[in-house]
């Protein structure tokens, strides 16, 4: 392994020393005039040559070979004014230019995309959804914007729950996909029983997911990526921003360090004071004491052109208490904690590199105090990692990629009731993987991208390869056709240890062992991408995605520590369409969202059945109205499907010699449907100024019509015939607050 | 072609849309299944087989209703050298007072294997086979009335050990005529309508072990009890294990070790000891 990693490191050298001396490459940074952030996905087009390029996540960008003569470029990118320059190129010589684009405040009629900037937007990529913060920011929420929340409203991505900010992807279960914060791979999160994401959303500055057809550089996952990138923080002066609900608070700041930036953002509900005030913790019928913080921070210093050296660092945790009498103490705590440092570097203006270490602790710990007799469940995953990733412009045409991701693993579980038996486990797998891409245009109209990636886990001794393959075809400048596959491999599956219904914030990851095969999903992704009309993009994609080795936990309780054990072993299948039209200009913005799907899985000595989290279909509007420069207006409209569930078709009684219970029949597992699905969120919001800040009130209504859908049915056996009810979520919830900067 | 396209799109969602509203017809076959819950304990007479059948989920259930009076059940004692052939078998009478339960006056042998058959009309032919555990002695009960404060939350229990499987599982149960139940003295809020729970309470999972300590929990009167712990069979782990996580309405199927029907045919044996139960006020 040393060897390897050795290799990786000395690669760029190589490659640097190797290539042949610059053909009149053009790159360089770009970054948001007014606060220095770095923009990734813009767009660098030479008007003569018709050729072009995109900018990475850190806002780099190449044209890897101008020919000798005048260039007019311009750089583009939503939401930012174009900038237009010439530059004169001898062919040979190596020119850097960074670019800084002015944000525009966007108005109906006043941009127009031009067909190169639609065309440059592009990607080979299908299923991505990319989210900025500010459109998270616009969309109706329960008092925190969330981006889980948000991509819920996406074809393709499912909830199991209104209480559940879990993502279901195209038939995938909510731990199949690999979640990312700035390069950190974070286990579990969720604040408030899974109510909430991680994530603030002050503190993020994009999302995007990919929700098929992965490329080769993302592994480890078999349904999507998520990947969360933080700001950078303001490069050229000190700001600030805050914000005070019913639910929580929130503060943000921001501002230049050296050479570089810095941001520090927190907050905190506060449930728990307000309870406490109130008395509420206390008395004949008292209520447990609930909070959650959580912090972001980054420190970003340039060392040069060429190296950028970032350290970025969250923590959070969610505490409860509940101390009714001497007789009973809960105390429950959980969150995660990561840290990872990156170093850019640019060996040469065609050689590009992230080097990245990582640390990511997740942690839970529950103990029920019975009067002095005490049980006791944690659960724990740490992960240390260190990636590494090359991208090499090779030329207009090619862009090849590499990288290496080395990881261990720390999981341990435990749980201890009393002096009675305990029981536990610690895992420590280590898992590395390398990976090999090329995106090439063979023609303007035309781009392949391929590649391949390994995985080795020692666990299990498992060594697989995971072909990649997308492709983009331009019909038309207005009308592109994709396709897109890939094999992919998981070897960490977690165990819903709170049940399927969405409520599990403890779950427990465990990884596989030598008696087991890595979980396995293939997929084909087919779909259309074309501009009806100005400012809209409609995409059509369908997807088959086939599993094999996928796991179910058994879901009973056990001594064993064997992990093949606990679940069992099965295949599955997933099936769809989805539609999706998005209008970004004007007043009135928004989306309409409609996915088909069907999803079946199948274990050993079972029919097939479709899981909990299928759905025929799911339907998500999502609107947003600008009334004038003072108030905006917000809508989410949500119908799906009903979810499955298992009918109780009898009862028996269960006759131990010390005691009797009642147990009820399952039917063939989730053969019924709840009722059908809907939910109408709404905001508005108003700019105002408060005490010489700039800021915004907002009123959010959640699930205005109060129609409080089915949560799952609940059989009572105490009723004699069984009493079969709905358990309900959540009426309408209004919260309101306000935002602001300085 | 962009309209072409357009057109092509929306006549694909229109199709797509239809296709999807023709719902696969769910079925929930329900037939009455054969429910065998049957204990043997090492060194006593066969007193604890229970033939039953599963009721509809809406149908009104009474143990009458569901007892299966004509079943046969025989019990077969396999030989020692040779655990699949049987060396004795046993007809269990019906018990004409209790439906559904069956008895014999044969004493079962520890460390011996036991086989299961019960036919009954319309259900196919249930069939188990178990391994008894050796018997054994409780030898401590550390303290022997437990005076329950935080600061003397539990009591120990250990015993000799029993050969064969080391699962024990624990129970407490009240011996008293008409016990005060303790949340009567303990809980400011207690309605006095709630029902009591039963006198026997349960304490699971002792693997690989002579000795428990067992919380207060498990005490729910005041006064006399009898600690009862059972070396048990992988059949009677199992089940319990499973059987308990489905307790009171969760659905879980329940994976046995039965062939033909659902429920149990385990074995056990079981130590027992006296204790007394006070509340510190």
């Amino acid at each position: 392994m040393k060897q390897l990693l050795l290799a990786f490191f000395l690669f760029p050298t190589l490659l640097s020393a190797a290539e042949p001396m610059p053909s009149g490459v053009l790159s360089g940074f770009i970054r948001d005039k007014s606060n220095g952030e770095s923009l990734p996905y813009a767009n660098i087009f030479l008007k003569e040559e018709k050729i072009g390029g995109t900018s990475n996540l850190q806002g780099y960008y190449v044209i890897p070979k101008m020919p000798p003569g005048r260039h007019t470029v311009r750089v583009s990118l939503l939401g930012y004014k174009a900038v237009l320059f010439t530059l004169e190129s001898d062919g040979v010589t190596a020119v850097v230019k960074n670019v800084d684009l002015e944000p525009q405040a966007i108005q109906a009629g006043e941009v127009v995309i031009s067909a190169e900037q639609i065309q440059q937007q592009q990607t080979t990529q299908t299923g991505r959804i990319l989210m900025k913060a500010k459109d998270l920011e616009s969309l109706p929420s329960i008092g925190e914007a969330d981006v889980f929340r948000a991509l819920q409203t996406m074809p393709g991505v499912k909830a199991i729950s209104d209480i559940s900010s879990g993502l279901y992807v195209r038939g995938g279960s909510s731990d199949q996909n690999l979640i990312l914060l700035d390069g950190t791979v974070v286990y579990n999160p969720s604040h408030l029983f899974g109510f909430f994401s991680t994530f603030n959303n002050d503190a993020i500055k994009d999302a995007e997911l990919i929700k098929g057809g992965l490329p080769a550089e993302y592994g480890g996952r078999l349904s999507s990526v998520l990947n969360v990138t933080n700001i950078d923080g303001n490069r050229n002066e000190f700001h600030g921003k805050g914000s005070v609900s019913l639910i929580s608070s929130r503060l943000t700041g921001e501002g230049p360090l050296g050479n570089g930036s810095w941001f520090l953002s927190g907050r905190r509900t506060y449930f728990d004071v307000f309870m406490r005030a109130a008395g509420l913790d206390k008395g004949k019928d008292p209520l447990p004491l609930y909070y959650f913080y959580d912090a972001n921070g980054k420190i970003n210093q340039d060392f040069g052109q060429d190296d950028k050296v970032s350290l970025v660092t969250y923590f959070g945790q969610d505490n409860l208490t509940f101390n009714p009498d001497k007789s009973l103490g809960i105390a429950m705590w959980w969150g995660n904690q990561t840290v990872a440092t990156k170093w850019t570097h640019v060996f040469s203006p065609t050689v590009f590199s992230n080097f990245i270490a990582t640390y990511s602790h997740y942690k839970a710990h529950t103990e029920f105090d019975f009067g002095g007799v005490k049980y006791i469940e944690e659960n724990g995953v740490t992960d240390y990692s260190l990636k590494g990733d090359l991208n090499f412009y090779v030329t207009n045409e090619h862009l090849l990629k590499t990288g290496i991701w080395w990881s261990q693993y720390n999981i341990s579980y435990s749980e201890r009731f009393g002096g009675g038996d305990s029981y536990s486990f610690l895992e420590r797998p280590a898992q590395i993987s390398f990976y090999l891409q090329d995106e090439w245009s063979p023609s303007p109209v035309l781009t392949l991208n391929g590649g391949v990636r390994g995985e080795y886990q020692d666990a299990s001794r498992s060594v697989r390869l995971g072909p990649r393959l997308a492709t983009r075809y331009h019909l038309t400048e207005d009308i592109s056709l994709k396709l897109a596959g890939g094999v992919y491999y998981q070897f960490l599956n977690s165990v819903p240890i709170g049940g399927d219904n969405g409520f599990n914030p403890f779950e427990v990851w465990v990884p596989i062992n030598r008696k087991m095969n890595p979980s396995r999903s293939m997929d084909v992704v087919a779909g259309v991408e074309l501009q009806p009309m100005e400012g809209q993009t409609l995409s059509v994609e369908g997807y088959y995605k086939s599993y094999k080795d996928v796991l179910y936990w058994i879901g009973q309780a056990t001594r064993t520590t064997d992990v093949n054990e606990l679940f069992y072993t099965g295949t599955g299948r997933a099936f769809g369409t989805e539609f999706f039209l998005q209008h970004r200009f004007g007043r009135l913005t928004g989306s309409i969202g409609y996915s088909l799907s069907w999803t079946y899985l199948q274990f050993p000595d079972d029919k097939e059945y479709m899981p909990k989290y299928d759905r025929r279909h799911d339907v998500s509007v999502t609107a947003n109205y600008a009334l004038d420069e003072k108030w905006k207006f917000g809508l989410i409209y949500s119908y799906a499907t009903g979810q499955a569930y298992t009918l109780g078709v009898g009862r028996y009684v269960v006759r131990t010699p010390e005691r009797q219970y009642d147990v009820i029949l399952p039917g063939d597992i989730y053969n019924r449907r709840l009722e059908p699905y809907y939910r109408l969120d709404f905001s508005v919001t108003k700019k105002m100024t408060m005490f010489g800040l700039k800021g915004n009130w907002y009123v959010q209504i959640f699930n205005l019509t109060s129609h409080r859908n089915v949560w799952f049915k609940q059989f009572d056996t105490k009723k004699n015939p069984t009493e079969v009810t709905n358990v309900r979520l959540l009426p309408i919830i209004p919260t309101f607050g306000c935002d602001f900067e300085f | 072609m962009k309209l072409k396209m357009m057109y092509s799109v929306f006549v694909s969602l229109l199709l797509v849309i239809i296709s999807g509203c023709s719902e696969p017809s769910s079925s929930d076959d329900y037939s009455n299944q054969l429910v065998l819950n049957a204990y043997l304990f090492a060194g006593k007479a066969i007193d604890s087989v229970y033939v039953q059948r599963t009721a509809q989920i809406m149908e009104r259930y009474t143990e009458k209703a569901v007892a299966i009076t004509g079943a046969s059940v025989r019990i077969s004692l396999m030989k020692a050298s040779d655990p699949m052939t049987a060396e004795t078998t046993y007809v269990l009478v019906a018990d004409p007072l209790k439906q559904g339960r069956f008895s014999s006056p044969a004493v079962i042998l520890p460390r011996r294997s036991y086989s299961i058959e019960v036919h009954a009309g319309g259900y196919p032919v249930v069939t188990g086979t178990t391994l008894v555990p050796d018997t054994f002695h409780i030898v401590t009960t550390l303290p022997a009335t437990l005076l329950w404060d935080v600061q003397q939350p539990s009591i120990e229990v250990g015993w000799s050990p029993s050969s064969g499987y080391g699962d024990y599982v624990a129970s407490i149960t009240s011996t008293d005529v008409d016990p005060p139940f303790i949340n009567d003295f303990r809980s400011k809020n207690r309605n006095p309508d709630d029902p009591k729970p039963q006198k026997t309470s349960f304490f699971f999972n002792i693997p690989q072990r002579n000795s428990v300590e067992l919380p207060w929990l498990m005490f729910r009167y005041l006064g006399r009890h009898r600690i009862s712990v059972s070396a048990v069979d992988e059949n009677y782990y199992d089940f319990l294990r499973q059987s308990m996580a489905a307790e009171g309405g969760s659905l879980r199927e329940i994976r046995d070790r039965l062939n033909g029907g659902i429920g149990v045919f385990a074995s056990a044996a079981v130590a027992t000891g006296p204790i007394y139960f006070s509340l510190i006020q």
